[in-house]
């Protein structure tokens, strides 16, 4: 008994030092990232006439109009993904159909495709939909439905879920109330996560969006490359800054609503 | 919306046939409950008395055959039309509810009135003795508490039958005794006709006022808990409902039956005019020492105050006897008739 704990102690051990090495290594970056962008010049060193706000305040105004294209896709991508994969989901979860492990491989595809592969054959399957940003929009549901089906089909396949519908029935309650007052209250923790990680991939997608995006259609991590790659490091790194306050938070609210649906089970 | 007074009804099945794919599930079921009788459906796993329950419900469509309740054939007809309670053995409650909203949920599809809601619900509550749990969320419940808001939220639609899917099975063995009667006088209390399904014998016997025993889809006997007990018609019966072994015994003089030289008993009912009838023997129908049949003992197993024998008697197949002291393995003595065991006779 005793030796077995130790063992177990000691791999505890060894498993701490590697997360607090991966984070450590992880997030070095970020304080970095704000010294950058609030030094007058890093070439003469961190906050070398002290801090300024000049390129964060520069930056937010080149800013501002991608994260609004950015945010317009994410969330018509995630409407788009909304409707093609609830019925999905609900049918691979719920149907036995002949093909259905052939579908189920086939919406998954799309992960195990580089997003430069995804995007030529766009490009290449419909170029007149190029023009309107549309392709953009095809190319992200493409990269995220993936993600959503995967969140939702186990949640809806549940045995004790489908239990408790079949009870629901017996208690007079039809189709649509069913799903309202007894699928709805049960999945939502699996909807809620599956919708910000749609939202949240499809604000730091790059690999599809820097072939498909038109000039008036330009997603923020397209611009920020462009910035780190042509403008100033300052004001790339502020740009980036901006772009992390948009998109943390919501992974953070991914992480709580996974917490807290693994806490009931 | 709701009628204050109950509408048990009588269900009926006639020759209902079910299967999933090509496995036959349900075969040609003929079965009768009365209003506000609590019909028990008994059967190994897998004998087809959970489908039943959902063929009933509405959960399944049978492939032929007739579900009538109060006369009505309501074959299709969906589930939140039947007006059936139905209470699966995980008991499904609504965990995102208290148990107020869930035995609520019922009147609430109905469209009952808040005031309506309330009064039914506070009289479920009194009826299943859980009125102090009326706030709290169903997912801080015990186990037999659990049962009893399942309970209380299928009774709260004011169903004209309610089916019970293996209500004991998910609690502790102890308890399980000490609801049983509880859950009998609840049923009874309600008055609603009640199909409960198990595969504990010893439930069966206890709670029913009918038994309906299942083998592989197909009811093998449909009968009074008494009736069965003494006189099952056929082996099978008599196996699962009493653990008895099934023996041949031979008319002697003295109407007595013979399972083995000196081992005589009287039967249960007239026995069938051939010479060779079915005889089924039940653990504590033999006892050791007592005189008769010559026999070894091959097995022992102590039961708490008592023996449980494994014994060979020549000539049959080996038997189940009681002593009340150890006698090992090996031993040779002799085997009879507890005072007053009489064969049951098994006879379709």
């Amino acid at each position: 008994m005793t030796s077995r704990h130790s063992r177990s102690d000691s791999l505890v051990a060894v498993g701490r030092t590697f997360a607090v090495t991966a984070a450590v290594v992880c997030l070095l970056p970020l304080p970095l990232l704000v010294a950058i962008a609030t030094s007058t010049s890093w070439q003469r060193g961190a906050w070398a006439e002290g801090p300024t706000f000049r390129w964060l305040a520069e930056s937010w105004d080149n800013f501002a109009p991608y994260a609004g294209v950015s945010l317009r896709l994410a969330l018509l991508t995630l409407v788009i993904d909304l409707i093609l994969g609830l019925p999905v989901a609900w049918a691979l979860a719920r149907r036995r159909f002949p093909g259905r492990q052939a579908l189920y491989a086939l919406i998954s595809l799309p992960l195990a495709v580089p997003g430069i592969a995804i995007a030529l054959a766009l490009i290449l399957a419909y170029p007149t939909w190029r023009a309107g940003g549309w392709l953009l929009v095809a190319g992200h549901v493409l990269y995220t439905l993936p993600f959503l089906v995967g969140a939702l089909a186990p949640a809806l396949a549940g045995a004790d879920l489908r239990e408790r519908e079949a009870v629901a029935a017996t208690l007079g309650a039809g189709l649509l109330r069913r799903l309202c007052f007894v699928t709805l209250p049960v999945v939502r923790p699996a909807l809620l996560a599956a919708a910000i990680m749609v939202v949240t991939l499809s604000l730091g997608e790059f690999n599809v969006s820097f072939f498909l995006f038109t000039p008036t259609e330009k997603t923020l991590p397209v611009d920020l490359y462009a910035a780190y790659i042509t403008g100033r490091l300052e004001l790339a790194a502020a740009a980036t800054v901006w772009f992390l306050l948009l998109v943390v938070p919501a992974a953070a609210a991914i992480e709580h609503l996974g917490g807290a649906r693994v806490g009931q089970a | 919306m709701q009628q204050p007074v109950r509408r048990s009804a009588p269900l009926t099945l006639e020759q209902v046939h079910f299967s999933y794919g090509r496995t036959h599930a349900v075969r040609n079921i003929t079965l009768a409950a009365e209003p506000g009788e609590l019909v028990v459906l008994v059967g190994p796993s897998g004998c087809g008395k959970s489908t039943l329950l959902r063929l009933v419900a509405g959960l399944e469509v049978p492939d032929a055959g007739q579900v009538l309740i109060d006369g009505v054939d309501v074959r299709f007809l969906p589930p939140e039309r039947r007006c059936v309670g139905w209470v699966p053995q995980s008991y499904a409650l609504f965990d995102h509810l208290t148990v107020a909203e869930n035995i609520a949920f019922g009147p609430r599809m109905a469209g009952a009135s808040r005031a309506a809601r309330i009064a039914i619900v506070a009289e479920l509550l009194e009826l299943c003795r859980i009125s102090e749990l009326a706030n709290r969320s169903v997912r801080a419940l015990s186990g037999g508490q659990r049962q009893r808001v399942a309970l209380a939220r299928a009774l709260a639609v004011r169903p004209r039958v309610l089916l019970l899917d293996e209500p004991l099975a998910a609690l502790d063995p102890q308890l399980r005794v000490e609801l049983r009667s509880r859950l009998a006088e609840l049923v009874r209390a309600s008055g609603v006709t009640t199909l409960l399904v198990t595969h504990d014998q010893a439930e069966a016997l206890a709670l029913a006022d009918r038994i309906a025993v299942l083998h592989e889809g197909q009811v093998a006997q449909f009968d009074t808990p008494q009736r069965l007990w003494e006189q099952p018609q056929s082996a099978f019966v008599a196996r699962f409902l009493s653990g008895a072994t099934i023996v041949e015994g031979r008319r002697v003089e003295g109407g007595l039956i013979e399972i083995a030289p000196g081992l005589r008993l009287s039967p249960t009912a007239e026995p069938p005019p051939t010479l060779v009838v079915s005889v089924a023997l039940r653990p504590g129908d033999l006892r050791w020492g007592t005189g008769g049949a010559r026999a070894r003992v091959v097995r022992s197993e102590y039961l708490g105050g008592r023996y449980q024998l494994t014994i060979a008697v020549d000539g049959v197949v080996p038997l189940l006897c009681e002593a009340d002291h150890p006698v090992p393995p090996g031993t040779s003595g002799e085997v009879g008739p507890r005072v007053g065991a009489r064969a049951t006779l098994v006879m379709p």
